[in-house]
């Protein structure tokens, strides 16, 4: 008699574990996609380029959440997930926070995922070489 | 869709599809790796039923057909297809203005639809089975007749010549435009196609239009005398009534009709029993709205707030429907009839006024004038009804 309601608010509590709603965490992949979808580039040289003048310049206005690019947009966007794929590449929202997500990576690799989602990366380096 | 119609993007055209440039993800990437491994299993054989294809080294899908986006243009940009309406048909707009339907689409409703449902129970005629050629007939019965129907007929005949004209414009315009269309565009020209193709349904649009109202006016020259004369005298006078049901014009809402219903004579009681006489009076509906049943004359009952014509009948739990439609109007109607017969209870004394007077008395209207004499003929010989007995 005393399992009976006890098994069920374990049923209930696994419920209502499977239907909560998980965080949703943009891909690396729709991370540059919607960059180079917002800048509208060609090529990888044109990324470095813009990436080197552009490392801590303002957040372009509504970044796709879910891009889709054509074809040659298509290999690019996998030529630079390839050259600069780190964990924190999601949270780059400039080409110049692409390249220096690696770099903040490889200097501080365990940085707290809600610290990334809200503190642009470029602010995150910076304060690191403050504190550093 | 249609914006990929002004040349921008490239896109194919395949029969009557449109195919139009294949964007990826990663996930759409795989589709295309399976897709193409199939195909290559299948010894590059193309399905025709498959949605993507390689067209000089790029990937396309399928997307809507050119016909259904002709069809839907007009739905989803009302105001462009009005646009491009207006100047197809601007030579014929002066001419286009003098017609006016012989009797207008409200008035056809309240005709065939909202009268036949309030004459049914007389003279043995049933409502159902009955098309618009027998209502008409029996309506011709109240012998409507139109102050100057020879003139009204010439009018006709000048509209119909000027349908026939406007008829032969279409027509004419038409064969230009239809034989200049290609059955399926090349993509550089298809934007000029899609205005064309528009074009074209409109003016088959405004034909189909035309030929009905002319047939419609065949059928109004083979009806028999009494009623032609009737429609006659119904689209002169917006007016008519038979057997107790009828409709005018609403002097205070140009273009709406007040349909209305009669209730005859009729008698209430009050607390003690005592017979009150109600004369006939008309409980109407606007076709404009709001659909609540008033009473249109200058009258008196429990259920109205004073002595005045056009008031709203007092009704609880009616929810009056928002739009025109016969069922609506028959509704409203209904249930002001029901009010007034049935409503007044004698034992609550409901209602803005009561029969009787008693105790501290609210009522700003009394029937004491109305009331009857028990022994009345017309009571005893039942001509006249007690509804609330």
């Amino acid at each position: 008699m005393s399992m009976a309601p006890r098994l069920l608010a374990r049923i209930k509590e696994g419920r209502g574990r499977e239907a909560s709603p998980q965080p949703w965490l943009q891909t690396a992949w729709a991370a540059v996609a919607a960059l180079v979808v917002a800048y509208d580039l060609k090529s990888l040289a044109q990324f470095q380029e813009l990436a080197q003048t552009d490392a801590l310049a303002v957040v372009r206005d509504r970044l796709s959440l879910f891009p889709l690019v054509d074809e040659a947009q298509y290999s690019l966007v996998q030529a630079i997930v390839a050259q600069y794929d780190n964990p924190y590449l999601p949270y780059a929202r400039t080409p110049g926070e692409v390249v220096l997500s690696q770099r903040l990576y490889k200097r501080q690799p365990d940085i707290d995922p809600q610290l990334l989602a809200r503190i642009p990366l470029a602010a995150l380096w910076e304060g690191n070489e403050v504190m550093g | 869709m249609w914006q990929l119609l002004n040349g921008a993007t490239e896109v194919l055209v395949d029969g009557d599809f449109l195919w139009v440039p294949l964007l990826f993800d990663p996930e759409v990437a795989d589709e295309v790796d399976l897709e193409e491994a199939e195909n290559l299993s299948k010894g590059l054989a193309k399905t025709p039923t498959s949605l993507l294809r390689r067209h000089q080294g790029r990937w396309f899908i399928r997307s809507l057909t050119l016909t259904s986006l002709v069809e839907q243009f007009q739905a989803v940009y009302p105001e462009a297809a009005a646009q491009v309406r207006r100047d197809l048909l601007q030579a014929i707009e002066p001419r286009r203005r003098a017609l006016r339907p012989v009797v207008d689409a409200t008035v056809q409703t309240i005709l065939f639809e909202v009268m036949p449902y309030f004459l049914r129970t007389r003279r043995g005629w049933q409502r159902q089975s009955q098309d618009k050629a027998a209502i008409l007939a029996y309506l011709a019965q109240s012998g409507a007749q139109p102050t100057a129907a020879a003139e009204l007929l010439a009018d006709l005949r000048q509209q119909e010549a000027i349908r026939q004209e406007i008829l032969h414009w279409l027509e004419t315009r038409h064969v230009q435009l239809a034989g200049a269309l290609p059955p399926r565009p090349d993509p550089p020209e298809l934007a000029q196609w899609f205005t064309r193709a528009v074009q074209v349904q409109i003016l088959e649009q405004e034909m189909a239009r035309y030929r009905q109202e002319l047939a419609e006016w065949q059928r109004l020259q083979t009806l028999p005398e009494p009623q032609l004369l009737l429609l006659l005298a119904v689209a002169q006078q917006g007016a008519l009534e038979v057997d107790g049901v009828g409709f005018l014009p609403d002097p205070k809402l140009p273009g709406g009709y007040l349909v209305y219903k009669r209730t005859g004579d009729f008698a209430l009681q009050d607390y003690y029993g005592r017979p009150y006489f109600f004369p006939d009076c008309r409980v109407a509906v606007s076709t404009l709205g709001p659909f609540q049943p008033v009473v249109l004359d200058h009258y008196k009952h429990p259920l109205l707030r004073r002595h005045a014509p056009r008031q709203p009948i007092c009704l609880t739990d009616y929810q009056a429907p928002t739009t025109f439609s016969a069922a609506g109007i028959i509704q409203a109607l209904q249930e002001g009839l029901n009010a007034l017969y049935y409503g007044y209870n004698a034992r609550k004394r409901n209602g803005y006024n009561s029969l009787d007077t008693y105790g501290r008395d609210l009522s700003v209207v009394s029937f004491a004038d109305r009331r009857l004499p028990a022994d009345d003929p017309r009571l005893v010989s039942g001509l006249l009804e007690v509804k609330n007995r």
